[in-house]
């Protein structure tokens, strides 16, 4: 007799189960470290080339949409977990009858099949670490990221946490309730069969033998279906939040920035102002230095004949006058009343102020639509300010309760925006609000949005009137399209990520089938020896492959689209062009889970009919003293 | 006599091996054998003799390793798969020693199935299958799943099926093994209603009741036909 616990014998002797669920463990661990270990690592990326700080706002989705991902990783890991352990339980349960019959105590029982899944969750949390490390210290090598001290052992160390806590918790359940049927129950024979509910199929009589016989397979196997469309419906949201979150959250940070800048605009100003404005901007995607400008030299004043006369060219849509300039910020105190009792409050702020930049803007003819949290300025709004998300982020504690001093005048800020120029440092206040000595300055930017039709026309006749000016022109345009592209680079870098979330969902779901297919396989012997052709018995499956991945695809995409649009991006933009992207890239994904479930069924299929009659999943060459 | 009736089964110079690991088992070795139209042939022998790996390649379920098998003038051994599943839905029915009856459909659908497979009217179908279930005595039993039949029960559904589409040869596999002796009394009145239809039987079984109903007793030992 062999001394090897009970727990590992019976471990070893059902390889393909045991070896099962800690590959699609280790896999899913795996997944999750390599996502967040290169989440960070991008992050600090974008972190040193921007100087600082990705502009908040945008890095705030960026973060999002890692997170989003990352939870719906783990706990896709765990529902496989629990969806294993249920069919593993589901085939022990005669088993367990023959253990309590024996005198075996429930307690022993428990204990026996706990410490197989701690075994199992245990070597797939260590094997997935290592596999995850090895993937991310691979990748960050091959795509020349810097990698060794960014390693956070604390996100390690959280995930595998999460991990074994989630998978004890999922896996323990159908332990706990297979071992509580009495022995009689666990020992009688409908618990060798999965029927659980009625369904006659008669409706379906007139569709022919291969859809009655799927859908009563399916209908009254309810819990195996139940889980499998659980299973895929978490594994196809993971897959639409990774494809349609990252697109859509591309095409609307890209959205973001062409409404903070504004497409189709001219700026009018100064030579050096120019410079320094698109300077400013392109700060989005690199920490350059800034200039020392003198904003109030008067040559940098934009006469207000020049104004008019610009103003008038037809093609001219729209004009906005500005006048930027560098200033002290101070962040001023709020007031906060608790929202049941308002006689108590209590002050935010801490007094902090920087340099940062300022612009007096007319806030009825601005040629920018910021996404922003909070109200957007109003030409009657003397006394607000609108500041960037970077600026809400670094110098304030609440910013919309607080106040801003710019320039001697406080303001009560009314709204955070999202906005490239200056990475987000930037307020904005209505010019009128300004004090008299800058008013009295006047405008040392002018921006013309125009009708692109007509462009080169247009631009002779600006060119004309600031012939003979110290002024000059630049088309945004060119600023702006450089921001999009490095914002789609780095979604592009981003969008790699959750690639390795779909290869989680797609072995899982294939480790999953190869159980649920194996459950049945006993059933497809009795109709081959029944004379069922191989062919038949094939469409049956293709039939329920097919009917579960449609009702999961369908729960599962919906769930995801919902996450992306209510949870994930604030005012999401989605294109048609991206919905036939999305609408191609599931698909795909779809297809691509369909084949490999086929491949799965076939295999089971094929098997010689005497196999199929015979219990399987115990190696034939392994030794037989239990 | 013999020869100038139709011969069902011709079993000459069969042999099977298995192989698990590293080790070979011979199941089955110069087997022998002539089954004609009409005969109820009883295989008997201890377990593990070989008398289930006879039937399977009998009902071409499984191939032999050497030998021929011919059943109704073909040589099963030759035939692959697909060819094999059309044989057996119009010749053959089995009663397998664990009724593998299907555990998602009801006795009245797991009798039915062969007919559907075999695409015979709706109708038809249905009614055979009632008038199935009254023979073998389970018309109340038709809408309970097999994981709510007594053994018996099974073992009378599975009988049921295998009468579904007038088989020529039934196939069965202990079919009163697990049976209590009432029950068991009830399977052989199906056998014996059987033979005197005309229907040819091969029965692996130790029943002393079958074996004295049979036309043809063979004695099985070790794989080798010993006695016949």
């Amino acid at each position: 007799m062999s001394r090897i616990p009970f727990p590992i014998k019976d471990m070893k002797r059902r390889k393909l189960p045991t070896l099962l669920t800690i590959l699609s463990l280790t896999i899913s661990v795996a997944s999750t470290i390599f996502l967040i270990l290169m989440g960070e690592n991008i992050g600090f990326n974008l972190e040193s080339v921007t100087g600082g700080q990705l502009a908040s706002g945008f890095s705030l989705i960026f973060s999002r949409f890692i997170v989003f991902v990352s939870i719906l990783n783990l706990l896709t890991g765990a529902l496989v977990v629990l969806f294993l352990f249920s069919l593993a339980m589901s085939e022990r349960i005669r088993d367990i009858g023959v253990m309590k019959a024996f005198g075996c105590l429930t307690s022993s029982v428990f204990g026996i099949f706990a410490t197989e899944l701690f075994l199992m969750i245990f070597l797939g949390c260590i094997i997935g670490t290592v596999a995850g490390l090895v993937a991310y210290l691979g990748v960050s090598y091959i795509i020349g990221l810097s990698y060794l001290s960014n390693v956070n052992w604390w996100s390690i160390l959280l995930v595998l946490l999460g991990f074994f806590l989630l998978s004890h918790f999922f896996g323990a359940k159908p332990i706990v309730k297979a071992i509580q049927m009495k022995p009689a129950d666990a020992l009688s024979s409908s618990h060798l069969f999965g029927t659980t509910t009625e369904f006659s199929g008669k409706s379906l009589s007139r569709f022919g033998l291969t859809l009655r016989v799927a859908f009563r397979s399916l209908m009254r196997r309810a819990l195996p279906t139940r889980n499998i469309f659980l299973c895929l419906t978490m594994i196809l949201t993971l897959v639409t939040v990774a494809v349609a979150g990252g697109l859509v959250a591309k095409e609307t940070t890209v959205n973001y920035l062409e409404r903070a800048v504004g497409r189709d605009v001219i700026l009018v100003a100064h030579k050096d102002m120019i410079e320094q404005y698109a300077n400013l901007l392109l700060q989005f995607q690199e920490a350059k230095p800034i200039k020392t400008v003198d904003y109030f030299d008067l040559r940098y004043a934009i006469p207000e004949s020049l104004i008019q006369q610009l103003t008038n060219i037809p093609s001219v849509t729209k004009s906005e006058k500005r006048l930027l300039f560098e200033t002290t910020v101070y962040e001023g105190y709020g007031v906060i009343i608790y929202p049941f009792d308002s006689s108590a409050y209590y002050f935010v702020g801490e007094g902090r102020s920087g340099k940062t930049f300022a612009m007096g803007i007319e806030p009825a003819n601005v040629v920018s639509n910021w996404l922003i949290q909070g109200k957007p300025l109003t030409n009657e709004t003397l006394d607000s300010a609108m500041i960037g998300a970077s600026l809400a982020d670094t110098m304030f504690t609440k910013p919309l309760n607080q106040t801003i001093k710019i320039s001697e005048s406080s303001y009560e800020i009314a709204g955070i925006c999202i906005d490239p120029f200056n990475n987000g440092n930037v307020s904005y206040v209505s010019f009128n609000s300004l004090s008299s000595s800058l008013r009295e300055f006047g405008n040392n930017l002018l921006f013309l949005k125009t009708n692109r039709k007509d462009n080169t026309q247009f631009l002779a006749q600006i060119d004309s009137f600031l012939s003979e000016t110290n002024f000059e022109f630049l088309e945004l345009n060119s600023v702006l399209d450089e921001n999009i592209s490095f914002l789609e680079k780095t979604w592009s870098l981003v969008m790699l990520l959750p690639l390795s979330s779909l290869a989680t969902a797609v072995f899982c779901l294939f480790i999953y089938l190869m159980f649920s297919i194996t459950e049945q396989q006993r059933e497809f012997g009795i109709m081959r020896a029944l004379g069922t052709k191989i062919k038949v018995v094939a469409k049956i499956v293709v039939v329920q492959v097919l009917a579960i991945l449609f009702a999961s695809s369908i729960s599962g995409a919906s769930i995801g689209f919902l996450i992306v649009y209510l949870l994930m991006i604030p005012e999401p933009i989605i294109s048609l062009s991206t919905i036939y992207a999305l609408m191609i890239l599931i698909g795909l994904a779809i297809v691509f889970l369909t084949l490999f479930s086929l491949y799965a069924t076939l295999k089971v299929i094929r098997k010689p009919i005497l196999e199929t009659l015979h219990p399987l999943l115990i190696s034939p060459d392994s030794d037989s003293d239990v | 006599m013999k020869d100038n009736k139709e011969k069902v089964v011709c079993v000459s110079s069969l042999g099977k091996t298995y192989q698990i690991g590293d080790v070979k088992i011979r199941a089955l070795e110069n087997v022998n054998l002539e089954v004609t139209k009409g005969e109820l042939v009883a295989i008997h022998g201890p377990s593990g003799a070989g008398k289930t790996t006879l039937l399977n390649i009998v009902g071409g379920i499984d191939y032999p390793t050497s030998g021929e098998i011919i059943v109704f003038g073909q040589n099963l051994a030759t035939c692959d798969e697909e060819y094999l599943a059309t044989f057996r839905c119009a010749y053959i029915e089995f009663v397998f020693q664990s009724y593998n009856l299907i555990s998602t459909l009801t006795a009245i659908e797991n009798v039915a199935f062969p007919m559907e497979l075999a695409q015979w009217p709706e109708d038809y179908i249905q009614e055979r299958s009632k008038e199935l279930l009254e023979i073998v005595g389970l018309s109340h039993r038709a809408d309970h799943f097999p994981s709510q039949l007594s053994g018996g029960e099974q073992q009378r559904a599975a009988f049921a099926r295998a009468l579904a589409n007038n088989a020529l040869l039934i196939l069965a596999d202990e079919p009163t093994g697990n049976l209590d002796g009432k029950t068991g009394k009830a399977i052989i009145g199906i056998l014996e209603k059987l033979k005197s239809d005309g229907k040819t039987q091969i029965v692996a079984t130790h029943d002393e009741e079958i074996l004295q109903l049979a036309d043809q007793i063979i004695k099985i030992e070790e794989g080798r036909i010993i006695q016949a």
